[in-house]
């Protein structure tokens, strides 16, 4: 796994050879690098947005179903007690007429269908009333729907209602009819010791305004159920009467959000209430809560879609998916160009490296060539004073002999010979000056002075050549911190170099000027023949020398700048073939 | 060729026995009374031996340095003038010699006639002490 990571990673950030040669290869690394810059800043910046976006949407749409589930759960209690009052007020209604008028009463001829006319004024949905005497018979009736004579004594209701005293009931329709729910309330009458029972009905449309009255605006469905799950009022969206609750065959969901949130609100809910999440086929999940209803076997069922995408999520959603674009964009703008940046700055430290790479070899050619210089000269030194204390024995023993033939071109043959010996000491001197690590002395010079000094050193001959030498010096340059001897030796190499450049008739420029608050700069310039490109790629090479063989050594452009690398300073050459040439000596000012 | 004035007794220490035995040779034809030695330890002994006025001595030296054999003859008697030759082509170690007590130093190679201009300085130098 690490390896993986490591082989990606080096996919990504490719190291460089340890010789880049082709500046292609060199290229392509930099854009892989860029490139795996730009993935890794992207992930990077992008993963925790896009976690922070995601968690922000989970934790929203959260607490948009808690809030949802708040309000649902306060309306179930209120609806569940509205439902509950309508059937427990009608059941005292019931009640009430049984003992304030008795038996004897509302057997009378009349009384009930007088008592029916004055409560269908306050409660409309009932439609008849009935007495049935001990025998289960009913004795009298009032109303469309009920007879008198139909005896109910192998009626389930009518056995609960001996048990319990007062039930309610529902009478499912046949053959179209609408279907009722009856209240049957016993009576015991100890003076004639006879019991009896009255019965209202109420037609199931009028339970289901009521129930519609109370939740519809807020439930997608609400009914009532029987013991055996069997609707009796009309649903309005799912199921219908008489079929088994239709929330039963859906898939219980126990493990959404939903579910998780609702087992909080249970506590709410009171122990005989129930709610469950279920998942229909289609569309979004349904919360279903069902009830008992006091004194029956009937359960009050409310159910509510959960409207996941609701307005306010959406706009959420909206808004959530149109930050984190922008931010995005954004966010791969800045990438792009920090990535780019960061590659740009580290190919042109690239560039200074392998510049200065190339300035150490260089430097590091031209001590290698010293040395193996200086010991080949100092070899040399030796049996040249033989060469030349032999030659001179010769002359001296010539000096002491008789007139010959020939003496005169003897004599001045073996000075042509000392001659050379002591032009071979003038290389070998300078080749071990080359070498030689001499120590730097240094004090505050006014770099004007020095120019002035060392130009004294070459006036005559600049005379004879019919040059000027002009001055362009800065007078406010400062002092600076540097070697007289050594910086003399520079400027009158190049000096003297420009002399025999120009060879006659010509003009040669010596500048001095500030270039910022560390470094100070002294430009040389003739106006001779110039240097060609070629050329200026060999003048700081040791023994390279454009000047007749004999006239120069090919050491003093590279003595000076090695001279200049010791100092700190720097050397560059302009120059254009027939126009001149100029030396810009850049030094530091402490 | 013309004699030169100078009196005084030399030895030569050099290594290179071509070179020494040649400017011996070259000084005695002038008149110079010259003892060449041809290693450090060699021209210790004989120092001895001649008890030169002034002594032309090489600076490097396989057996010995130019600069002890200097502090040796020296020891031996500060009299002595000591002219230092060295193929070093620098004045560093020539000078460095001029403060441990040499009376001048000269590179190689060199004319006989700078040679000359010394060794009279040197005896000059020798008398006035």
């Amino acid at each position: 796994m690490r390896n993986r990571v490591k082989l990606l990673f080096s996919k990504f950030f490719p190291t460089p050879p340890e010789n880049i040669e082709s500046g292609a290869d060199l290229d392509k690394n930099y854009k892989t690098f860029s490139r795996g810059l730009l993935v890794l800043l992207t992930v990077l910046v992008l993963l925790p947005s896009t976690i922070i976006s995601v968690l922000s949407h989970y934790q929203y749409q959260k607490l948009l179903h808690y809030d949802e589930l708040s309000t649902f759960s306060t309306h179930l209690g209120h609806s569940r007690s509205q439902v509950e009052q309508f059937f427990s007020e009608r059941i005292s209604m019931v009640r009430f007429i049984s003992e304030s008028n008795g038996y004897q009463q509302l057997t009378a001829p009349g009384r009930l269908e007088e008592l029916l006319g004055k409560l269908t004024d306050d409660y409309p949905e009932i439609s008849d009333l009935e007495i049935i005497d001990g025998h289960g018979r009913v004795v009298v009736q009032a109303g469309p729907n009920s007879q008198q004579g139909t005896v109910y004594t192998e009626q389930p209701w009518y056995r609960k209602t001996i048990r319990q005293d007062e039930t309610i009931a529902f009478l499912l329709a046949e053959n179209s009819k609408p279907s009722y729910f009856c209240i049957a309330i016993d009576r015991a009458e100890k003076q004639s010791n006879t019991s009896w029972m009255i019965r209202a009905w109420i037609s199931d449309a009028g339970v289901r305004r009521v129930i519609e009255a109370v939740g519809m605006t807020i439930f997608d469905d609400i009914f009532i159920v029987n013991e055996k799950s069997e609707v009796l009022t009309a649903p309005f969206r799912y199921g219908s009467i008489g079929q088994g609750n239709p929330f039963t065959p859906m898939n219980e969901v126990a493990d959404s959000t939903l579910a998780e949130l609702l087992s909080e609100q249970t506590s709410t809910i009171g122990n005989d209430g129930q709610i469950t999440v279920r998942q229909p086929n289609i569309g979004q999940q349904i919360v279903e809560a069902s009830f008992s209803l006091p004194n029956t076997d009937f359960r009050l069922i409310m159910a509510k879609e959960m409207n996941i995408l609701t307005k306010a999520q959406l706009s959420i959603r909206i808004k959530l998916i149109a930050i984190f674009i922008s931010c995005t964009i954004v966010a791969c703008f800045i990438i792009l160009e920090v990535s780019k940046g960061i590659t740009r700055h580290i190919k042109e430290s690239d560039k200074k490296r392998q510049l200065f790479l190339a300035e150490v070899e260089h430097s590091n050619k031209l001590a290698s060539i010293g040395r193996l210089a200086a010991g080949v000269a100092h070899e040399i030194n030796n049996p040249l004073s033989i060469i030349n204390q032999k030659a001179g024995l010769v002359q001296d023993f010539i000096e002491m002999s008789e007139e010959f033939t020939h003496r005169q071109t003897i004599m001045d043959t073996l000075d042509g010979i000392q001659d050379s010996v002591l032009r071979c000491k003038t290389i070998t001197h300078r080749l071990l000056g080359f070498a030689r690590q001499e120590d730097v002395h240094t004090e505050l010079l006014d770099i004007n002075v020095i120019l002035r000094e060392t130009i004294d050193f070459l006036a005559k001959e600049a005379t004879y050549a019919q040059i000027g030498i002009d001055f362009d010096l800065d007078q406010t340059v400062p002092t600076i911190l540097c070697d007289r001897t050594q910086l003399q030796q520079i400027f009158l190499n190049i000096t003297s170099n420009a002399i025999d450049a120009i060879g006659s008739n010509g003009r040669i420029i010596l500048a001095s000027r500030q270039i910022d608050d560390d470094y100070i700069m002294v430009s040389i310039t003739d106006d001779g023949p110039g240097i060609s490109e070629e050329v200026k790629k060999h003048i700081f090479d040791p023994f390279f020398t454009t000047k007749e063989t004999g006239k120069g050594t090919g050491l003093g452009l590279s003595i000076t700048y090695g001279l200049i690398q010791k100092l700190g300073g720097e050397i560059d050459v302009i120059s254009e073939v027939g126009k001149g040439t100029t030396f810009e000596i850049t030094l530091s000012i402490i | 060729m013309n004699t030169t004035p100078i009196k005084s007794k030399l030895l030569i220490i050099d290594d290179e026995v071509e070179y020494a035995s040649t400017l011996c040779q070259r000084l005695q034809l002038r008149g110079i009374d010259i003892t060449d030695a041809h290693s450090g330890t060699d021209g210790l002994a004989k120092l001895k031996d001649i008890n030169p006025d002034i002594v032309i001595l090489d600076l490097k030296m396989p057996d010995m340095n130019g600069l002890d054999a200097l502090a040796a003859i020296k020891e031996h008697n500060p009299d002595i003038e000591v002219i230092m030759i060295t193929g070093h082509g620098s004045a560093a170690a020539g000078l460095e010699a001029m403060r441990k007590g040499a009376f001048d130093y000269i590179m190689k190679p060199f004319k006989l006639a700078v040679l000359l201009e010394k060794l009279e300085a040197a005896e000059k130098s020798d008398d006035s002490e």
